[in-house]
């Protein structure tokens, strides 16, 4: 069978982006928003009415909406146009009317589309507009015939078993993949922390810090396993970091203090620094220390000056000391990560303490693994010597490892496209064979890559 | 909207970042496979001693069959692209069928577009002979212009496309084999809708006819194998009259739509897939609503049942 050749697919659909690209490859091909634009019910009444009036259907359709007593959601536009139960209706191509992505923004600002994310939380809500931002980015972004290749997707840690079994429907029935991986998107970044100097043995033990736009997670993973009952989230995450330094810049009152003048000067000035007194010492005797971020227009005809100042540093400083930003969640960082790990069986928690791996766009700062590692070394040996004072004994010490490396910004697509262009990977796969002789409840279990 | 674009958007997409890095100084370092429909790869990698010089390599099922339709596949590519500035051949990369040289510094941005046009354009070239047949065959008198030449490109293991020249027209025939049950039935469904459009719709009576059938039609029986997946197989035609390829625009979007009739197809089949599945759910949905409907409410327990009622029969709240 010729689909041997071909590369496998490796999509890593997250809250805010998705990243589509082939295996073997060492970045993502299309990274784009997980958003959908489909024609708004109103343009698509205009467009029955134009056809042939079918608007007494329609409102009864609506009427019908209006009843409802069910408490499951029917807020979301797709199914309420939809809601016309006469076929009749259905003669046009709304369904086929929608964009992906970043033309799904552009189109999104016209008054005939309206946009939405099939994505929360990680976990897919809306299966209608997820099975068309697939079919959209399969045939048209990829130019793939999914029936050639095989495809691993990402998921998020604890993501029920039916919603696997929902993604391998789709796959296997609407598509007709050749194959199917699903894999824990902890997992994968692990494995993208293989290319780090620093790693020695590939072992899948480890604990994942990510955080992307929204939330911040700390998984603790065992031999390819999630330890799901201590995982912790932190509800502070690049999105929190970025709105902190705008009001920073709005409180200095700087000539511009867009959310995007914010996301850059994050992208571009911020570090996370060992002390911040001594920092601050450092930037009043040092006005070098202080940045100047240009804003130009998209015609370049107009030029801002924005000083750049304490945030360079105080920004990332969020994860470490929170009451700088906020005041819901106070517990700093590393102090999460020794919970977390400290909830874990015992066996595995020095696996856990040596290896611990950044993920995710808001782990980019230059720094952020070090300043970490002393954090947690800390406490880690606060403790140490407590239990030495208390029992009497020599302790054998723990070492605390955090390994930053170049691909942590799409460490979960990265570390799949390392998995899948292994020759072994296809032997992990569920086949479309596989799925038609046990049905969909085959990939409720994987087999876990061992790498060598 | 459902329309594929001929281009490979992704191939369009790397160069264009590879061709503004170059210009900021900063050129990037790029070892990229990118793929296509019907097996093809391509990889876009850097030449190994200069970054700024740029390999584009394809591999593609078709490219056998196709370079045996007729001698010149390699000159007719590289026609394609004399005109365009920094696009050269090269020595074609290992495992790949065919290699383009691409300078990024005498590069325009609009010879972009048609470098990602490559797959079409390997393509094209069965279609080329047969346009160039054609106009040979008119100029000869009357019951000599007939000839037996068949194209056949192998472009996937169990489907291929036959072009056959004649003095007036050009059939193009598609065979179609489905692996799965239900997208046959959908196919089935749709390729005898792409009759009856023309016969229904005055409206598009310009376009080429197209002819569906069970059994190989007369103009290929002599070239298809009676293989043993026979009664699986669909054929269907489309014949192309000269109004379709009078000018090099017009051949270039025939071809453009004929070769990408499977992928449009079989992606016509999924999203219709999709939209059943969107009905589906969403009748599953509204049963469920009548099932919830259905249910009597929880009652609290037996004996304080009767205590609780009012004489005339209503529940007490509290």
């Amino acid at each position: 069978m010729s689909y041997l050749n071909n590369p496998a697919i490796v999509m890593d659909n997250g809250t805010g982006l998705t990243k589509l690209g082939f295996a073997g490859n060492d970045s993502p091909s299309w990274i784009f928003p997980t958003a959908i634009a489909t024609a708004q019910p109103s343009t698509t009444k205009k467009a029955s009415t134009g056809l042939g009036g079918s608007q007494s259907t329609s409102t009864g359709g609506n009427a019908f909406f209006g009843n409802s007593t069910s408490a499951t959601s029917f807020n979301d536009l797709a199914a309420s146009s939809l809601l016309s139960n006469n076929l009749a209706g259905k003669r046009g191509t709304e369904d086929l009317d929608f964009y992906i992505g970043n033309e799904a923004l552009a189109a999104s600002q016209g008054p005939s589309y309206s946009l939405s994310y099939p994505i929360r939380h990680g976990q897919v809500e809306n299966w209608d507009h997820m099975e068309r931002f697939w079919e959209n980015s399969i045939f048209k972004y990829l130019r793939t015939e999914p029936e050639d290749h095989f495809f691993l997707m990402t998921e998020p840690p604890l993501n029920p078993p039916e919603n696997r079994e929902q993604v391998a429907e789709i796959f296997f029935e609407s598509f007709n993949c050749a194959g199917l991986y699903i894999a824990v998107q902890a997992v994968l970044a692990l494995a993208a922390s293989w290319t780090s100097p620093k790693v020695t043995d590939r072992s899948l033990t480890g604990t994942v810090i990510d955080s992307g736009d929204g939330v911040t997670h700390v998984i603790p993973v065992a031999e390819g396993y999630v330890i799901g009952s201590a995982i912790k989230n932190i509800p502070i995450a690049g999105r929190d970091i970025t709105l902190f330094i705008q009001s920073m810049l709005r409180e200095r009152g700087e000539a511009d203090t867009s959310l995007r003048t914010a996301e850059r000067i994050k992208q571009e000035y911020c570090y996370v620094c060992k002390d911040i007194v001594q920092e601050f010492n450092k930037f009043d005797r040092d006005p070098q220390k202080f940045a100047q971020f240009i804003v130009e227009n998209n015609e370049k005809t107009s030029r801002k000056v924005v000083d750049v100042g304490y945030e360079r540093f105080l920004a990332p400083e969020i994860f470490f000391n929170m009451e700088i930003a906020t005041s819901d969640f106070l517990t700093p960082l590393p102090t999460v990560v020794d919970q977390t790990i400290q909830a874990c069986p015992i066996d595995v928690r020095k696996g856990l303490y040596n290896n611990i791996v950044l993920s995710g766009g808001s782990t980019m700062f230059k720094d952020f693994g070090r300043r970490l590692q002393r954090d947690l070394k800390s406490i880690v040996n606060s403790r140490i010597a407590q239990s030495e004072l208390l029992s009497g004994t020599k302790s054998t010490g723990v070492d605390v490892e955090v390994i930053s490396h170049r691909r942590q910004r799409n460490a979960v697509w990265f570390g799949g496209s390392l998995l899948a262009q292994t020759p072994e990977f296809k032997s992990y796969c569920h086949t479309k064979k596989d799925y038609e002789e046990y049905g969909p409840s085959i990939v409720r279990n994987f087999s876990l890559f061992n790498m060598v | 909207m459902l329309h594929l674009r001929p281009h490979n958007l992704l191939v369009q997409k790397t160069l264009s970042e590879a061709l503004e890095a170059n210009t900021n100084g900063t050129p990037l370092t790029l070892d990229r496979i990118v793929s296509d429909f019907d097996y093809t790869t391509l990889h876009i990698s850097n030449a190994p001693e200069n970054k700024g010089v740029l390999w584009l390599s394809i591999r593609t099922k078709a490219w056998q069959s196709i370079s045996q339709c007729g001698s010149g596949l390699v000159e007719f590519i590289l026609t394609k692209y004399s005109g365009l500035g920094g696009v050269s051949a090269a020595r074609t990369e290992p495992g790949y069928d065919f290699t383009l040289q691409v300078d990024l510094s005498a590069l325009q941005p609009d010879a972009i577009v048609q470098l990602s046009l490559l797959k079409v354009i390997i393509m094209s070239f069965p279609f080329q002979l047969a346009f160039d047949k054609v106009a040979q065959l008119m100029q000869l008198p009357e019951g000599s212009n007939s000839t037996d030449e068949v194209h056949k490109i192998q472009y996937r293991d169990d489907e291929n496309i036959f072009i056959k020249p004649s003095n007036d027209r050009i059939t193009v025939i598609f065979e179609t084999f489905f692996q799965d049950e239900t997208d046959k039935v959908f196919g089935k469904v749709f390729l005898q809708e792409f009759v009856d459009a023309r016969k229904r719709n005055r409206s598009i009576q310009s376009a080429p006819q197209v002819l569906f059938s069970h059994e190989a039609p007369l103009e290929i029986s002599r070239v298809v194998n009676q293989g043993r997946s026979e009664r699986s197989k669909r054929f269907i035609t489309f014949v192309l009259f000269p109004r379709h390829f009078q000018t090099p625009e017009l051949q270039f979007s025939s071809v453009c739509h004929l070769a990408l009739f499977r992928n449009y197809f079989h992606y016509h089949i999924k999203c219709s897939k999709a939209f059943m599945h969107t009905r589906m759910r969403y009748r599953v949905d509204s049963f469920i609503k009548v099932l919830n409907r259905a249910k009597v409410d929880e009652e609290d327990d037996a004996q304080g049942d009767a205590s609780r009622r009012t004489i005339s029969g209503r529940k007490m709240v509290y």
